[in-house]
């Protein structure tokens, strides 16, 4: 720009940075057949408000603790298997794909989490909303200050040349 | 602001680094475009929900059919008007459904109490700053006398950033 600011460009960050450069929530990874109360002691062990659910290795589900409000709400116990209350072929991300597409299908689809597929188990975790906006707030200013102490530090070798 | 010297979080407008005391003025005033909106937009901007409000003296389960039916994840407890504590579906998981006691307990035991708030004329920034931080996904927006104004969401933010400066919803 001609005015010498500094250009920070969301769009770029998004589409070229991809979600293997994120740090991922690990969530826990459940069978169908275990419980609603398995699900719910599994998600509160690493204070995480979702669990995926794997058959085969494969991606089969996943439960959140809406779905677990949900239940509180209409009286259910939790004895039940996680495969009746569960989400059933979730939308998925790869590793590969870039942070643009995880926004945009968070934002068509009003989803706060999605889960990442590839790699040698089931999944290999979730990009949630607060994980992406932790990403931007640490890339915003970064532009800013490392541009700032650049200038300072020109400055300072101009002065002591 | 975060000092480039030592990354000490100085207050905004601070003239000199609190920890290392080098300076800080001018540092601000080169920015792009999406750094001018998040300082110079108001949270208001971001046209926050209307809160849903519960008095702390419902129980539990009152407070988590009452999230149920709304389809939220986050209520706001008041007390004479005033915001007194956040209660959210997380607090459900961790706090409460490792007994079914404790849905007929009062919904003040299980809130967090005294929560951290941003105000309508707060900027943007500043809000994402206080969630990204605190580690909140929900922010609740007070008036003066700490009633319940709105409430803004990380979702809000993202939305905010991502429709405005990355042109989310274009074809291509």
């Amino acid at each position: 720009m001609s005015d010498g600011s500094v250009e920070f460009d969301l769009r770029r960050l998004l589409s070229e940075t991809h979600v293997s450069e994120l740090t991922l929530t690990v969530v826990p990874l459940l069978s169908p057949d275990q419980t609603l109360e398995a699900a719910a002691a599994a998600m509160r062990e690493v204070s995480h408000g979702s669990a995926l659910i794997c058959q085969d290795d494969q991606l089969v589900g996943i439960i959140t603790e809406r779905d677990l409000l949900r239940l509180v709400s209409k009286r259910t116990s939790f004895d039940s298997p996680v495969s009746e209350s569960m989400t059933s072929n979730p939308k998925t991300l790869s590793s590969d794909d870039a942070l643009l597409d995880a926004v945009r299908l968070m934002d068509g689809g009003g989803y706060r989490r999605l889960p990442v597929v590839g790699g040698d188990a089931c999944a290999v975790g979730i990009v949630d909303v607060k994980t992406i906006m932790t990403y931007v707030v640490e890339h915003v200013p970064a532009t800013v200050y490392n541009q700032a102490s650049h200038a300072l530090l020109s400055v300072r070798r101009a002065e002591g040349a | 602001m975060i000092c480039p010297h030592c990354g000490h979080d100085n207050i905004p407008g601070a003239d000199a680094c609190e920890a290392c005391l080098q300076p800080l003025s001018g540092l601000d005033l080169p920015a792009s475009e999406l750094e001018r909106a998040i300082t110079e937009h108001y949270v208001r901007t971001l046209v926050p929900k209307k809160p849903v409000t519960v008095p702390s003296t419902v129980t539990v389960q009152d407070a988590i059919d009452t999230m149920v039916d709304n389809r939220i994840g986050c209520l706001l407890v008041e007390e004479d008007g005033q915001i007194t504590g956040v209660f959210t579906e997380r607090d459900v998981l961790n706090r409460v459904l490792s007994d079914r006691a404790n849905l007929a307990s009062s919904v003040s035991e299980f809130m967090t109490a005294s929560p951290e708030t941003v105000s309508f004329t707060d900027s943007i920034a500043y809000a994402m700053h206080a969630m990204s931080v605190g580690g909140y996904r929900h922010l609740p927006v007070a008036g003066e006398a700490g009633d319940a104004l709105g409430i803004i969401s990380a979702r809000d933010l993202l939305r905010y950033l991502s429709i405005r400066f990355a042109d989310i919803r274009d074809a291509s």
